[in-house]
């Protein structure tokens, strides 16, 4: 076996959603520069528009396809995976990646004895219910497929750990003082016991099914706050979003054939210690 | 950045040395970082096996280096006048293993620390002796531990004593995987990252062909297979190169999701 064979994505169809992200728009690039066809799905489609034709452009030919989805929407999510079938036949590799922000930053951001019920179920809705939604419409389509599929899904290093409130003394972010909500933590806990479950579900179609943690990602916090973070990592930094892209390249290809139900943590060791 | 995996992962004028080069798993190892650029130490007790598996490397990547290296883990002169032949290297795999099957009834003593040696102590003893050379590179250190250094066989599966896995395995492998952790955080500054990986079911050759253990082997994971040896390359190419430039301290079991249910 050739591994140029054996991580390639050629021939592939990918779709990612929050393609448009910090980490999303890694990912995207990442699958095409290997290979795959990869339709960038966000809420966002200009953002969406503009970066497959940046990527489209280095390429020099028309790898990525933006697509608008609505992840808190059932029938948004319905008509994208209806649009790409028809237009692509198939879709091999699913990058299940986006999480909403709370349209209210301080309700997200408030502490717990006060947090409304309201924003944990806005959370809840666009954190994990839509991760149900785009995995059962997607897993539909795999499951009829001969080829079955990959399914990554996005948790996150607050899935398997608890924040050190303490880093958020000082630090600052999207313009105001934040902290790690307890919504968050218990929904990328949930993606992970959703990853397992599909895995063995699915597991007679030839669907693998893995999620990836990614260590918190550097995009704008300040200076404090990077370096409160980066202080708790034995690798001494915060992530970066190309960090992400050889676990999932590993996850999307045949690279991981033996590979389901696992939790690939790229957090510079921080859940080690 | 790096856009594609194949500049991520390219190990050209690397060196990588691989300990049960030669082996079932050990000879897969060492093809992929081939493939991917590195030159190759071989190292094993049986010097006619690591010479053939030297040859059979050589026919297939002619452009890099092989070098086969007589090893007994058992052995500290073994081990230290091995890293005197070697004088650069980039990554280093513990991945040796030998031992006999036992039962808990019927491991001796001796059995027993005969594993431990091999499987536990020798990983701590070549990755003393490697330490100034993979820092000196900002080198990887990848640990071959087991499903079993983190799950318990089904004693079920092993009606056949011929195939029992031995307690000491599993007491070996465990250590193995808190050792990786514990290295990636005192090694951490010394820019060297360490990882581990999982295997779950890859019998050898011989034990396949008693297609009933298989069928009872297979059915423990929900992938309902056994794994072989070239599904555990994927896996060497991103934990022994910058593909995975922020993960240490890992574990990846490559099991068909044995552990998950």
């Amino acid at each position: 076996m050739d591994l140029k064979n054996l991580f390639s994505l050629k021939g592939e169809v990918a779709l990612v959603t929050g393609g448009a992200g910090i980490i999303g728009s890694a990912v995207v690039e990442g699958l095409a520069y290997n290979g795959a066809t990869v339709i960038v799905a966000d809420i966002d489609l200009k953002r969406a528009t503009d970066l497959a034709n940046k990527i489209n452009e280095q390429l020099n030919e028309t790898t990525l396809h933006p697509i608008k989805v609505d992840i808190t929407d059932e029938d948004s999510i319905k008509s994208m995976v209806n649009i790409i079938v028809k237009k692509f036949k198939k879709i091999d590799i699913l990058h299940n990646n986006a999480a909403g922000k709370s349209n209210d930053l301080n309700a997200f951001f408030e502490k717990f004895e006060k947090y409304s019920l309201d924003q944990w179920n806005e959370i809840m809705n666009t954190d994990i219910t839509s991760m149900f939604l785009v995995a059962r419409e997607v897993g539909n389509v795999m499951s009829q497929q001969s080829t079955g599929g990959s399914i990554i899904q996005t948790s996150s290093i607050y899935g398997i750990m608890a924040p050190d409130n303490r880093i958020y003394e000082g630090s600052n972010y999207l313009g105001r003082q934040i902290n790690t909500p307890a919504i968050y933590s218990t929904a990328k806990a949930g993606v992970i016991g959703l990853t397992k479950y599909l895995a063995t579900y699915w597991a007679d179609k030839g669907i693998r099914v893995n999620s990836i943690t990614p260590g918190g990602v550097e995009s704008g916090q300040n200076e404090q706050f990077i370096k409160n973070y980066s202080n708790r990592v034995p690798l001494g930094r915060m992530a970066k979003a190309e960090d992400m892209v050889g676990a999932i390249v590993y996850l999307a290809s045949n690279a991981s054939s033996y590979v389901t139900g696992q939790n690939l943590i790229v957090d510079g060791g921080l859940s080690a210690w | 950045m790096s856009h594609s995996l194949n500049e991520l992962q390219n190990l050209n004028g690397k060196t990588a040395l691989v300990t049960g080069g030669a082996g079932y798993l050990g000879m897969a190892m060492c093809e992929v970082l081939a493939e991917l650029g590195s030159n190759i130490i071989i190292a094993s007790r049986n010097l006619d096996k690591v010479e053939t598996a030297r040859e059979k490397l050589k026919i297939k990547f002619p452009d890099i280096e092989v070098h086969s290296l007589q090893l007994d883990l058992l052995d500290d002169t073994s081990i230290k006048n091995l890293f005197h032949n070697i004088n650069s290297l980039d990554i280093l795999i513990n991945n040796a293993w030998s031992g006999k099957k036992n039962s808990f009834e019927s491991i001796s003593n001796d059995d027993w620390e005969y594993d431990i040696n091999l499987s536990l102590n020798s990983v701590f003893k070549m990755i003393k002796h490697a330490k100034p050379l993979l820092k000196k590179n900002k080198g990887v250190i990848l640990n071959v531990s087991s499903m079993y250094g983190h799950i318990a066989p089904d004693y079920r599966l092993y009606n056949n004593d011929n195939y029992v896995n031995p307690p000491s395995y599993g007491a070996a492998k465990a250590g193995v995987i808190q050792f990786t952790k514990y290295l990636a955080s005192f090694l951490a500054p010394e820019g060297i990252r360490v990882n581990c990986i999982s295997p779950g079911a890859f019998p050898h050759k011989e034990t396949q062909q008693d297609h009933e253990f298989m069928e009872r082997l297979g059915s423990k994971n929900p992938l309902n297979r056994i794994g072989y040896p070239d599904e555990l390359k994927g896996v060497v190419a991103l934990l022994c190169t910058n593909a995975s430039s922020y993960m240490t301290g890992q574990n990846i079991c490559v099991d068909g999701g044995w552990g998950i249910w």
